[in-house]
């Protein structure tokens, strides 16, 4: 028998992984449920002759390597006065923020960069760690101690386990610029800006900035399938995985929605750990205490997507129209952004929802050949919507548009809006992260403790997706962290 | 001019503390209190005639036995009565009561939820686990994580020694108890929403955070802490009120030779060439010490009573952006008689412990809402407490005295507090309890209403927090009150610290007194007279 691997789903991290793994003799298969590759990263159509290409707005380039238009995130205001922020700086707040930001997205960068030795490996365990686990640790607390000095290692120590509320009020005045931060960091968790960890969240996203300054997302999932296909993976849609087989707690393949049965020495679950072992491998291999664990895990979407196909472009007061590939978002202040929150812990919709948007079909014509798209991220919308809560959110987004693109209306050929169920019906899982980024849920005990490291208590069966270490965006972090695991030897 | 060997501004319960450990150790001590009373927001006081109110702080939890036994306290007149029982009333007309007695205990949980009786005991075991361990880190110093020095190399050492002890998975469920919410944790084990809310309710007291908050689930140790680990006694109502907390650790001070002055509010602490010196009073007057120890809060001690070119700009940066509001209001209530609860059995012992009117998460999740908007919650989690059920000395006979805490109240609600603000804010509470018990209202005779902005103004904790700092994660251990700063010494030399600001932090505890006084004696090369923790293990 040949050795196969076998890869479920073809989202960002298991395409990551397979490729990854590709590259360094593994055969291997990726199956997927849907009809195209991509899972949150897939495009999907708006309308005919109208495709928006995937959830998420933009990217962060994968490795320092990358080229592409940086793009700058636009804050805009109902008053129609605009705060811009690019790579190096911000313009429209007052010098004293400019000068702050400037100091602070320094400081924060380093920040970043000191935590990167504990993003880029499999996190460490606490006790009975293997030797590279301790390398791991020592390269750390070198980089927090050392590479940071006494004093920043004394003010990451204070801000770290902080909220991002807190810590932008300590720093800025303006207070869109604030909210953008503040968007940033609580961006699809279940989360506000007043709650505890926030400020790792948004030090996570910064991590990806350390590669360079934001892109659109468009060129993202063309560009990562020439490279799964260049490394000789195998891909197969339409192939849903019903089973993960298991004899005597070590896995033996797969076996398919039809029923088909498919040997496999290595499985590597790009999905949620809840469908991976709840499902999938069944709770029958597992520990009752383990299997508890995962059932536990936090991971309700509550990040809506709400799309337009345009006949043309609208315009945006007071932005320029050769403007319109950047990123833009209409956000309420920091207590409005908690306020929004506040709705969704009682699974209600925003009443003024938060609005994450870009014209993609600016970055890639072939999406709207006759026309454009607009495609954004709306928070805070609870799992599940009613038609009429449908509606109504869908009345508030559309209200929020016009109020900053005047001439919206007569542009508007078609209107899509998902609530996270949705998202979750097509892709597999409507969590941005596959499991909230808390710090319950980071490191060694993401998705849950006892399969932290990539690996699971079944021989044989490894975890890559976004609700492994560290987590989602595009990027595919978790799933080459995960390939490398497999690769230098970790066992199940 | 005499020159004190130590002088101590502010005579809280851990001003009194740490002067009462100077003092024993030989040291001529002076405590100055801008109040004509002592105790700080430990006291009882007469503010309607014939009723003592415990007008703070209201229960004694976490006062460490260690130092009760070594400043013997009992023989100055602390005597502490058990605390036994609490309970949460339903909207439904039921309740949920959780009693001493492990088999009532048991017998309540099932009549909710059969399996979460067999939780509890599970809950029982690991939140006993996170006691003994954390009870070991109070009375001692944090290690400075900037620091080189053998000493700190070595307190590092004991940190990981002692988390060693446990397994791995006992290390990461520890910090998740450290960082999950306490609605969270509690789901872990509970389904019952209104054993959910009822075990909630406690890690949210005093806290700028809500029951989904990440961070909470841990305080439920300060509450814990004294009633799992055997101390019963330690756990509960002191009689005479809490004034008779700092009034026994006052007079161990005394007894030791030390003198308390009160009505001497300190305008500044002087500083030449970075050495502390002495303070001047608000009148004018100058007291010169040796060493300076400030109870007072972080923000307080550097940006109020120091002069800014004393200290330097990192140290008053960052006490400028510790993190210190106010969340919590009081009504100490006079009452013309025992309240009837209609949903409780006539003679129910649940009436002596702490009652609770607020029955699932989302209810105690949105009186935060509220708190976050700047307004008091409309619908508020209460600790209420009728002492007087056990003391007679705090209300004539037949009368009684309720102490009611409240979570959550803004520091400053939109547009100031006024006169009819705090009487809407009391109307809330008072209309909450005149729901489960009806003709409440009738009942009051008097009633204190407590903003933070009277805790503020009377007993000088800043915004009116009464942990003197928020016990948030980021702000415990060495980074408590924050990163380099941490043990008990101010930027000056001779300057000390001993609020609840620092380790171990707030709470009727002493240990950050104790701690204080320790630091202060080991530079003094003195031996030291402060207890170390104890063990029934």
């Amino acid at each position: 028998m040949t050795e196969r691997t076998v890869v479920i789903g073809a989202g960002p991290n298991g395409l990551s992984c397979a490729a990854g793994l590709a590259r360094h003799g593994h055969k291997v298969l990726c199956l997927e449920a849907a009809e195209a590759p991509g899972g949150m990263a897939a495009g999907f159509d708006v309308a005919e002759g109208y495709r928006v290409p995937g959830f998420a707005q933009w990217q962060y380039p994968s490795d320092a390597s990358s080229t592409g238009t940086s793009i700058d995130t636009i804050v805009l205001s109902p008053d129609a006065s605009t705060v811009r922020i690019d790579a190096e700086s911000v313009s429209g707040v007052s010098d004293r923020d400019q000068q702050a930001w400037a100091a602070f997205l320094e400081r924060y960068l380093a920040f970043a960069k000191a935590l990167q030795p504990l993003m880029d490996a499999p996190p460490p365990r606490l006790k009975h760690f293997p030797a590279a686990d301790r390398k791991t640790l020592l390269r750390l607390a070198w980089k927090l101690r050392v590479g940071l000095g006494r004093d920043e290692m004394y003010e990451f120590l204070r801000v770290v386990g902080m909220n991002i509320f807190d810590l932008l009020n300590e720093h800025f005045d303006d207070e869109r610029l604030k909210a953008a931060v503040a968007f940033d960091a609580v961006l699809g968790n279940a989360m506000g800006p007043r709650t505890p960890g926030t400020v790792l969240t948004w030090l996570h996203r910064l991590r990806g900035r350390l590669n360079g300054p934001m892109q659109s997302a468009a060129s993202y999932l063309p560009n990562l399938l020439s490279d799964v296909d260049s490394a000789g993976v195998d891909v197969r849609c339409g192939s849903a995985v019903q089973r993960i087989l298991i004899d005597d707690e070590t896995v033996t393949g797969v076996e398919l929605a039809n029923g088909e049965q498919i040997a496999a020495t290595t499985v590597i679950s790009g999905v949620d750990a809840k469908t991976t072992f709840l499902k999938l491998a069944g709770t029958r291999d597992l520990d009752a205490m383990f299997a508890t664990r995962v059932h536990q895990v936090r991971d309700a979407g509550v990040v809506g997507h709400f799309s337009l196909a345009l006949s043309e472009m609208p315009t945006i007061r007071d932005v320029d129209a050769r403007s319109m590939g950047h990123r833009y978002l209409l956000v309420p202040d920091m207590r409005g952004i908690e306020r929004a929150y506040n709705a969704v812990k009682y699974a209600e919709a925003s009443t003024s929802p938060l609005i994450e948007f870009t014209f993609p079909s600016v970055h890639d014509a072939s999406l709207a050949p006759k026309g454009h798209v607009l495609s954004a991220s709306v928070l805070y919308v609870p799992a599940k919507l009613s038609d009429a809560d449908k509606l109504a959110l869908e009345q508030r987004i559309r209200d929020a548009l016009r109020s900053i693109m005047p001439d919206l209306d007569d542009k508007v050929r078609a209107t899509h809006l998902l609530a996270p169920d949705d998202i979750a019906t097509r892709c597999g899982h409507a969590h941005w992260h596959h499991g909230e980024l808390s710090l319950h849920q980071s490191l060694m005990m993401r998705p849950v403790y006892g399969a932290a490291q990539y690996t699971t208590p079944i021989s044989g069966l490894f975890l890559c997706s976004a609700g492994c270490h560290p987590g989602g965006d595009l990027g595919g972090r978790a799933g080459r962290n995960a390939a490398a695991a497999i690769l230098a030897g970790g066992h199940g | 001019m005499h020159t004190h060997d130590a002088v101590i501004i502010g005579a809280g319960h851990n001003g009194l503390t740490t002067a009462a450990f100077l003092a024993k150790a030989g040291l001529d001590v002076l405590v100055l209190e801008k109040n004509d009373y002592t105790g700080g927001a430990t006291v009882s006081r007469e503010l309607h005639e014939g009723w003592q109110y415990s007008n703070c702080s209201y229960v004694c939890s976490l006062f460490r036995p260690e130092i009760y036994n070594a400043l013997d306290l009992g023989r100055h007149g602390l005597k502490v009565v058990p605390l036994v029982s609490s309970m949460t009333f339903k909207q439904n007309g039921d309740y949920f009561g959780s009693y001493q007695n492990p088999d009532i205990r048991r017998r309540e949980i099932i009549r909710h939820n059969h399996r979460d009786a067999d939780a509890a005991v599970r809950f029982d075991a690991d939140i006993l686990r996170w006691c003994r361990l954390i009870r070991g880190f109070l009375l001692r110093t944090p290690p400075d994580p900037g620091s080189f020095r053998p000493r700190d190399a070595f307190e590092f050492a004991y940190l990981l020694k002692k988390f060693h002890e446990l397994s791995e998975s006992q290390l990461y469920e520890f910090i998740r108890f450290f960082t999950m919410s306490i609605a969270e944790y509690l789901e872990n084990y509970f389904e019952d929403e209104t054993i959910l809310a009822h075990y909630s309710g406690g890690s949210i007291i005093g806290t700028g955070l809500g029951v989904y908050s990440p961070g909470t689930a841990y305080v439920l140790l300060h509450h814990a802490m004294g009633d799992v680990d055997g101390n019963i006694g330690a756990w509960g109502f002191a009689r005479g009120g809490m004034g008779s907390v700092s009034g026994a650790i006052a007079s161990a001070f005394v007894e030791a030779g030390g003198k308390i002055r009160t009505d001497a509010e300190v305008a500044r602490i002087r500083v030449t060439g970075n050495r502390a010196t002495g303070v001047e009073l608000a009148n004018g007057d100058v007291v010169n010490a040796k060493l300076v120890v400030s109870n007072l809060d972080i923000k307080r001690t550097f940006l109020d009573v120091m002069d800014e070119n004393d200290v330097p700009s990192s140290v008053l940066r960052r006490a400028e952006q510790f993190k210190i509001r106010g969340s919590s209001g009081k009504l100490n209530i006079a009452l013309d008689g025992m309240p009837r609860f209609p949903a409780l059995p006539e003679d129910s012992p649940l009436t002596l412990g702490h009652m609770h009117f607020t029955d699932t998460l989302d209810r105690l999740e949105r009186a935060y809402d509220d708190w976050k908007d700047d307004r008091w919650s409309a619908d508020p989690y209460t600790d209420t407490l009728i002492p007087s059920q056990y003391d007679p000395t705090l209300a004539p006979p037949g009368k009684h005295m309720m102490s009611v805490f409240v979570q959550y109240c803004p520091v400053e609600p939109d547009g100031g507090w006024d006169a009819n603000k705090k009487q809407a804010f009391a109307d809330t509470v008072i209309r909450q309890i005149d729901d489960y018990a009806p003709g409440f209202k009738d009942l009051v005779l008097h009633a204190e209403i407590r903003t933070p902005k009277e805790l503020e103004e009377e007993v000088g904790l800043t915004e009116g927090n009464i942990f003197q700092g928020e016990l948030t994660f980021d702000q415990l251990l060495f980074n408590r009150p924050f990163p380099g700063l941490s043990q008990y010494r101010g930027p000056a030399k001779g300057l000390y610290l001993c609020g609840s600001s620092n380790h171990p932090g707030g709470g009727v505890m002493g240990a950050p007194g104790a701690n204080a006084a320790r630091e202060i004696l080991r530079d003094l090369k003195r031996p030291d007279t402060t207890p170390v923790e104890f063990s029934d293990d």
